[in-house]
């Protein structure tokens, strides 16, 4: 009986506390977080054309043309080239997105016929809103021949800069 | 083997963790695509003429018994056949060549070969002028792409392949332009006689040439300009 009494009382003494637990004070802190995400956008702003003909003998034509409204392709294209032909052409690339970039990769496919040099290196970084001027040369060889279509790709890889 | 599981398990777990960090990368891509067309070149011949005559003081007069061949081997070989020619006859021959092609060229040699009889061959004498319109307009002598010149007086057949490359090494043609082995009074027709590429045999051929032919070959090489 006395063991009874003894297990009631320890039974309301432990609701007793768990009542005074729930009405205990409280408060909260809340942090509400944003994160607006930036964008890797690089494009061609420009690009000219020069060769090496001069004077009269000028029957080679060398143009170039920036993808609209991506901005994202350069198109050279030349025409009635032989061996010899030399073409310059200078191009910007600017970076237009809001984090820095680099330039990670230049993957080149030019055939043999062709001597394509391009003074944009690997490593190269553009800060946001940068440009820089790069120099892409072409050269036909003596291999080359008559009436014929060569294509080249060049593709510069970039990205963002901690990478 | 249970720790190996685990093992394998959190190897697994962490390639594809730094798999998924390399493709996280914001990449972008610019391409510069290219497109090289190459030119032609190609001179041909595109006339040629050939006539007996026979040297009088002042003017020539045709000659039907001398008889004349001209035929094109290929675009730039043309053969000559000449036959029944006795001392002081003659033969004129003109064979124009033109650019064809679509870039400038370059002469760069002519080759004179011989296959007749070689003493006969020792007899004959030419002498040549040339007249090339290097643009290919229209004809005006007077607005400085026409170029004229002689390229040998009287001497030996034999030296006229020499004598047109030394003559004619630095002509250039324009696609459009042409060369012809006239003069330019003969273009402008005010010339007595035709001015062309004259073969006569010597005043003093020895009767062992008679009744004997003469054929040659005449090619006229081309290069592009800026070689």
């Amino acid at each position: 009986m006395m063991k009874k009494r003894l297990l009631v009382l320890c039974m309301i003494m432990a609701f007793a506390l768990t009542g005074a637990a729930y009405a205990a004070w409280n408060d909260s802190l809340v942090i509400n977080g944003s994160v607006g995400t930036g964008k890797l956008n690089t494009i061609f702003t420009c690009a000219t054309a020069t060769d090496n003909e001069q004077g009269c003998a000028k029957v080679a034509t060398t143009t170039t043309s920036i993808s609209s409204p991506d901005k994202k392709t350069l198109t050279v294209t030349i025409n009635n080239a032989y061996p010899g032909y030399k073409a310059t052409v200078k191009y910007t690339v600017k970076n237009d997105g809001t984090v820095p970039v680099k330039l990670n990769a230049i993957t080149p496919n030019v055939p043999a016929v062709l001597t394509v040099n391009n003074t944009a290196a690997a490593g190269i970084t553009l800060a946001k809103g940068e440009s820089k001027e790069f120099t892409l040369t072409h050269e036909v060889g003596d291999s080359a021949l008559q009436n014929q279509t060569y294509t080249y790709t060049v593709k510069l890889n970039f990205t963002q800069f901690t990478r | 083997m249970k720790k190996r599981s685990k093992m394998l398990v959190l190897i697994l777990v962490l390639a594809f963790a730094l798999t998924g960090v390399g493709y996280a990368a914001w990449t972008d891509q610019l391409n510069i695509d290219g497109t090289v067309k190459t030119g032609k070149l190609d001179v041909d011949f595109v006339s040629g003429q050939i006539f007996g005559f026979t040297y009088c003081p002042a003017i020539a007069t045709f000659d039907e018994d001398v008889t004349t061949d001209i035929k094109y081997i290929d675009e730039n070989t043309c053969e000559v056949t000449i036959g029944n020619l006795y001392p002081g006859a003659a033969v004129f021959f003109d064979v124009a060549q033109k650019n064809k092609g679509s870039i400038p060229v370059k002469f760069d040699k002519a080759t004179l070969t011989y296959t007749g009889d070689q003493e006969l061959f020792n007899y004959l004498q030419a002498r040549a002028d040339y007249v090339a319109d290097t643009d290919g307009g229209i004809f005006n002598i007077l607005d400085g792409n026409v170029k004229a010149g002689n390229i040998m007086d009287f001497g030996p057949l034999a030296n006229l392949d020499d004598a047109m490359t030394a003559k004619l090494q630095n002509l250039v043609l324009q696609p459009g332009g042409w060369i012809c082995f006239s003069d330019e009074e003969a273009m402008e027709s005010t010339s007595e006689q035709p001015s062309c590429i004259h073969i006569k045999l010597a005043e003093n051929a020895p009767d062992t040439t008679q009744g004997k032919s003469i054929t040659f070959t005449l090619k006229m090489d081309w290069k592009q300009f800026n070689k």
